[in-house]
């Protein structure tokens, strides 16, 4: 017997339904990017690792597909839009074409843990605004992504909102060992607030700072920014102040877009990437174990490329999406198609060209009994069986 | 709103978060009888439970299968999943510690090659790798103990609780890697989309331990 041939651990193929919802929810998620502007590009799936070394903030390399090429290149395939839509945007663009939109979608691969239901290929949609950096483009990139999940059919869905500054300056500000500092900011994203409470009082914070470290554990409307910034003012951390304050000003946008119902704030959310310097989020579905939306200001990626832009931008993991849209039972209708049947070959592409002409489905295999178009038409999704002889035209 | 899904740890763990969770006012009285459901619910609190092996406790979690769940701080520390970890419960109380003959410490700083059984071999590698030693991990399923003696091993990597066990077959604690106690962790994306509720229990739970 010949060797079973199947896909390597990590892939998997995407068959009829699933392929036609995921052409369907990339088109209504690219509609709405398009709405707001956001022109679309492709970059190539492999670039050179550079793009994506250490530095820039990316995953790990340990979790990227490498290799080397016949010219002793070291080459990844991408494991992340981001970088490689800035090595695009920084090469093609000048200063004065500033702002730039782009949007892009397709596959990105990293390795996952073995065992576990994780796939290695996830498609992503996504968009990026370049240009100096202000809380109005961050403000705009939420809302696009927000309107895009909703346009995508998803009804309970949250994104969590928060800084890259926050944390760290505030724990660096405290007298901590690298160490604790790491732990700490673990414990703060796990809203740990007992232990954080303990530390606290062994380490003798004082009141303001301890009230600061339990604000971060914390996550809400506006209302949480505001308090934040008034603590972060009583302690004299400007760029904690900054940060909170640059948080308010998106709010107040979001206000203008109406999707502030869908925002969440949540100081104590740690950037993933390194290369997130400014705003943070993450989408989360009922549905998706894991985000369905992530992104976030990077302005120091760019500056690395070469140049003095600011840059945010933000990414939808379509296959999470789907997941989500599954759970919540909102998928898009399938593709629906009529099986044409009958002794007469010519005369069912005659028919079929007609149907075809009035924008329906149709597809012909002649000769086929009842039972034997029956089950064809129920192993490949079709919804209807004609059988077309010359006396007409009848449903079975 | 939809019902919150407990996952808890089967055995003594469950018993105690029960406990736990019944002063806060969460009760369910079908897992007192012996059934063979495997869900229960209490439909009060809008909560139901489920009993998993310690194990695979963090995946239910993960994966989002449970919004909250009950697990030793080893199982974590060893499964090294994607979850938040939001309470110490402070039950369930152990540690985490190399185990062997007495000799064994002399052998743990000679810098010579030794062998680990353990049922926790990423912890033990850590744990290895922080005092800068790489030896060969053995992954057994149960009965640790059993390892030196037989001469699997030379050493064990395990949950030490009285020690009756280790003294009982001539060995003792040779160091101890970390304590363990039970924890309540959360998934990430219910944490978010689910933020009041689960803050709700959180606090509530919280505030019982404080007692």
């Amino acid at each position: 017997m010949a060797k079973q041939l199947y896909t390597p651990y990590g892939f998997r193929d995407i068959l009829f339904d699933e392929s036609w919802q995921q052409t369907e929810i990339r088109h209504r998620l690219r509609k709405v990017f398009r709405s707001f502007g956001y022109r679309d590009v492709e970059t190539p799936l492999v670039e050179y690792l550079d793009v994506f070394s250490e530095e820039r903030g990316s995953i790990s390399t340990q979790d990227m597909y490498k290799f080397v090429d016949r010219d002793g290149e070291l080459l990844a395939l991408r494991p992340d839009m981001t970088p490689a839509l800035a090595r695009m945007a920084s090469f093609y663009y000048r200063d004065e074409d500033l702002p730039l939109r782009v949007t892009s979608s397709g596959p990105t691969f990293r390795y996952s843990s073995q065992y576990s239901a994780k796939q290695r290929q996830l498609k992503q949609t996504g968009i990026e605004l370049y240009g100096n950096a202000d809380p109005g483009k961050d403000a705009e990139v939420l809302a696009a992504s927000i309107r895009a999940l909703k346009a995508s059919g998803v009804q309970e869905f949250r994104t969590a909102v928060g800084h890259a500054a926050l944390v760290q300056s505030f724990l660096k500000a405290l007298d901590l060992t690298e160490e604790e500092i790491t732990e700490w900011s673990r414990q703060i994203e796990s809203k740990n607030t007992f232990a954080l409470e303990q530390e606290a009082q062994e380490k003798g914070l004082s009141e303001v700072q301890t009230r600061m470290l339990l604000l971060l554990t914390e996550s809400g409307d506006a209302e949480v920014l505001t308090r934040g910034a008034e603590l972060a003012r009583t302690l004299d951390l400007p760029a904690m102040s900054e940060a909170f304050d640059w948080l308010l000003e998106i709010d107040r946008q979001l206000r203008l877009y109406q999707v502030e119902t869908h925002v969440l704030y949540d100081p104590g959310m740690k950037p993933e990437l390194h290369y997130y310097t400014g705003v943070i989020f993450k989408g989360y579905a009922l549905g998706a174990a894991e985000p369905v939306l992530d992104g976030g200001r990077y302005d120091a990626l760019l500056i690395q490329m070469g140049a003095q832009w600011g840059a945010v931008g933000s990414a939808i993991y379509q296959d999470r999406l789907l997941e989500a849209l599954k759970e919540q039972d909102l998928l898009p209708e399938p593709f629906t198609c009529t099986l044409l049947t009958g002794p007469e070959p010519d005369l069912l592409i005659q028919e079929a060209e007609k149907m075809r002409a009035s924008g329906e489905a149709a597809v012909c295999v002649p000769g086929l009994s009842d039972e034997e178009a029956r089950a064809y038409a129920k192993t490949h999704g079709i919804s209807r069986v004609l059988v077309c002889t010359e006396e007409g035209r009848e449903q079975r | 709103m939809s019902v919150l899904t407990i996952a808890l740890t089967k055995g003594r763990l469950a018993k105690k978060t029960l406990a736990l969770l019944e002063q806060c006012g969460i009760r369910c009285d079908e897992m007192y009888t012996d059934t063979r459901k495997l869900i229960f619910e209490d439909p009060d609190a809008q909560i139901r439970f489920f009993l998993a092996k310690a194990d695979d406790v963090p995946t239910y979690v993960e994966y989002g299968a449970a919004d909250l769940g009950v697990v030793g701080k080893d199982v974590l520390l060893e499964k090294q999943k994607d979850l938040f970890e939001v309470l110490d419960l402070k039950f369930g109380i152990c540690r985490m510690a190399v185990a062997g003959f007495p000799e064994g410490k002399d052998l743990l700083r000679s810098g010579a090659d030794f062998r680990v059984a353990t049922k926790y071999p990423e912890i033990a590698r850590q744990h290895f790798l922080k005092h800068h030693q790489m030896p060969e991990i053995l992954k057994l399923s149960g009965s640790i103990e059993l390892a030196p003696i037989v001469g699997l091993a030379d050493v064990i990597v395990d949950i030490v609780e009285t020690g009756n066990t280790l003294r009982d077959n001539g060995l003792e604690v040779l160091d101890t890697v970390c304590p363990v106690s039970a924890r309540l962790v959360v998934n990430k994306a219910s944490m978010k989309i689910r933020h009041e509720e689960i803050s709700r229990l959180i606090r509530a739970i919280g505030s019982q331990l404080e007692k």
